[in-house]
């Protein structure tokens, strides 16, 4: 096996991150430097909306009539919605993305699903994880990415758990669940011991391995520096959402160079009292999406940043006798940022031709999917998703 | 060895297994901890006695179906639309009403962890007695952090 000076430092970098428990992605980020410095790329933030995102009252029909007819109590007012065409208005809640909306910089993607769709919360996920409705794959679409890539810390979830979407056959993308707490740190008396080691005189590949690695940590500490002199170019909402989507811009500003980053935002499983809950998780998205969108403006990263949300199903189209809604088909999803291409792409659902109460969605996933991995991260999205999947210019 | 193995593997699959399968859903959560019967139990959240699904269900796994007293929530629900969980489980409670007609009011019922839904699950003691005690301790939660 031949290892060339880019696999060596990249290896090299997880040695360190093994020894030092230095975090995953500032090891990267360390050998990244020292390869190619200043070519970081652009990055695609995923919103993941857990719960079943009720679509129609999130990209409101106003125009219809069969809405209002399926939703006598949970349906947004006529004179409550933000209108953006003549037929369809953002929730009220989503007022802080008016702006982005005014500047062409915020799509709406209609009527998103897949074949044979799956109520299961659980089920429905895993096929938006693995991009495979048939649930024959176990990785995820994000972990492709880092296979194709060939680098384990190229994404990270922002948060707890690592959701399936970010696992490869062979590894796990790493969670952060708090950027502010990591830093290098080696077991009580073992730091001075570790140095000496580093500083032990050493020939040929050791010396090189050696030198590799104090310039490793160096530029580690470099990285670490930067994140913590991060300042906010805008004020987030409280709340684990707000803080997420700030540890995500703080990544990004301080060059970590990571092509995709995962945030979620849960609870959307509105069964039961819906208008409320959806309306306070609405108002958090937006205000959580915005305070982010401003602060890489600040950053003078806003062209180099799109994010695209998604929910793992939508709602059925009649509301249920609990002031909610059950599990649906199909939904909306959302993409933000100087790179996408703003406005309404597809056409919405036929609230008269329904599937079981479900509306007939009619542009797959994947095809948007296919859209962030070609036109933003410049990969093959063939390769990636298994497939050829065609889909909207949400991408500019 | 290799049982040992085998048995941490079993162990470990089954806590990785535990959250997703005995998490409680949210409204079953949310009522736990409006009535306070998150206290009943250190591992409420893991514990089907806590809140079972009963409360408002004909089914111990939830879902469609819904016995007197959940038919009240859900009319509660529709009456208020755009109120939250809490809000709408205090009124439907605040009414004093007896969903399954065992003499017992809904609210008595939760305060002596019985099904207000379930005319065969209600309380050992006299009602009379048990309103007492209940206005002793304060009445509905919200009432209780006003006194």
């Amino acid at each position: 096996m031949t290892v060339d000076r880019r696999d060596f430092l990249k290896y090299s970098a997880l040695a360190v991150a093994a020894t030092t428990g230095m975090p995953g992605f500032l090891a990267r980020a360390a050998a990244q430097a020292a390869t190619t410095p200043g070519t970081a790329g652009k990055t695609l933030v995923v919103i993941q909306l857990t719960g079943g995102n009720d679509g129609l009252n999130t990209l409101v029909p106003y125009s219809n009539g069969a809405y209002y007819a399926a939703r006598p109590n949970i349906a947004i007012p006529k004179k409550d919605v933000l209108t953006l065409t003549p037929d369809l208005g953002m929730h009220p809640s989503l007022k802080p993305l008016m702006g982005l909306w005014d500047s062409g910089h915020l799509a709406w993607v209609e009527n998103v699903g897949y074949p044979n769709p799956n109520r299961s919360h659980f089920a429905s996920m895993a096929i938006w994880h693995t991009a495979d409705p048939t649930q024959a794959q176990a990785e995820g679409w994000i972990g492709r990415v880092a296979e194709k890539i060939g680098d384990p810390f190229c994404a990270s979830n922002i948060g707890g758990t690592t959701p399936q979407a970010l696992r490869a056959s062979d590894f796990s993308l790493p969670s952060i669940d708090s950027v502010s707490s990591f830093q290098v740190r080696l077991p009580a008396g073992l730091d001075g011991a570790f140095e000496q080691l580093l500083n032990l005189p050493r020939q040929g590949e050791a010396d090189y391995l050696s030198r590799a690695t104090r310039q490793m940590v160096l530029n580690t500490q470099k990285v670490q520096a930067n994140v913590a002199k991060y300042r906010p170019g805008a004020k987030y909402p409280e709340g684990r959402f707000g803080t997420h989507l700030q540890d995500a811009a703080r990544l990004i500003a301080a060059g970590t160079g990571q092509r995709v980053l995962y945030v979620s935002l849960n609870g959307f499983d509105t069964h039961a009292g819906q208008r409320a809950d959806q309306d306070e998780l609405l108002a958090t998205l937006a205000s959580g999406l915005a305070a982010f969108q401003a602060d890489l403006e600040t950053q003078g990263l806003a062209d180099r940043v799109i994010v695209m949300g998604f929910s793992e199903f939508g709602r059925r189209v009649a509301e249920n006798g609990s002031a909610g809604t059950d599990h649906g088909q199909g939904s909306v999803m959302f993409a933000l940022g100087k790179g996408v291409k703003g406005g309404v792409h597809g056409d919405s659902p036929d609230l008269e031709n329904l599937e079981n109460g479900d509306i007939r969605y009619k542009q797959d996933f994947r095809g948007v999917y296919a859209g962030a991995l070609t036109r933003w991260l410049g990969l093959d999205a063939q390769g990636i998703l298994r497939g050829d999947f065609a889909g909207p210019e949400w991408v500019a | 060895m290799s049982v040992r193995l085998g048995g941490a593997l079993l162990a470990g699959l089954v806590l990785l297994a535990a959250p997703a399968a005995l998490a409680l859903p949210k409204y079953r959560t949310e009522a736990a901890r409006f009535l306070g019967h998150d206290k009943d139990d250190p591992l409420w959240q893991l514990s089907g006695k806590v809140m079972s699904c009963v409360a408002c269900h004909t089914q111990p796994q939830g879902g469609k179906g819904w016995n007197a007293f959940g038919q009240s929530l859900q009319a509660g629900f529709r009456a208020q639309p755009t109120a939250n969980f809490r809000t709408v489980l205090r009124s439907v409670l605040a009414k004093n009403a007896d969903a399954d007609a065992d003499g017992y009011p809904d609210a008595l019922e939760f305060f002596a962890r019985t099904l207000p839904g379930d005319p065969k699950s209600k309380p050992a003691k006299p009602l009379r007695d048990l309103q007492a005690e209940f206005e002793k301790a304060g009445g509905l939660p919200e009432d209780r952090a006003k006194k």
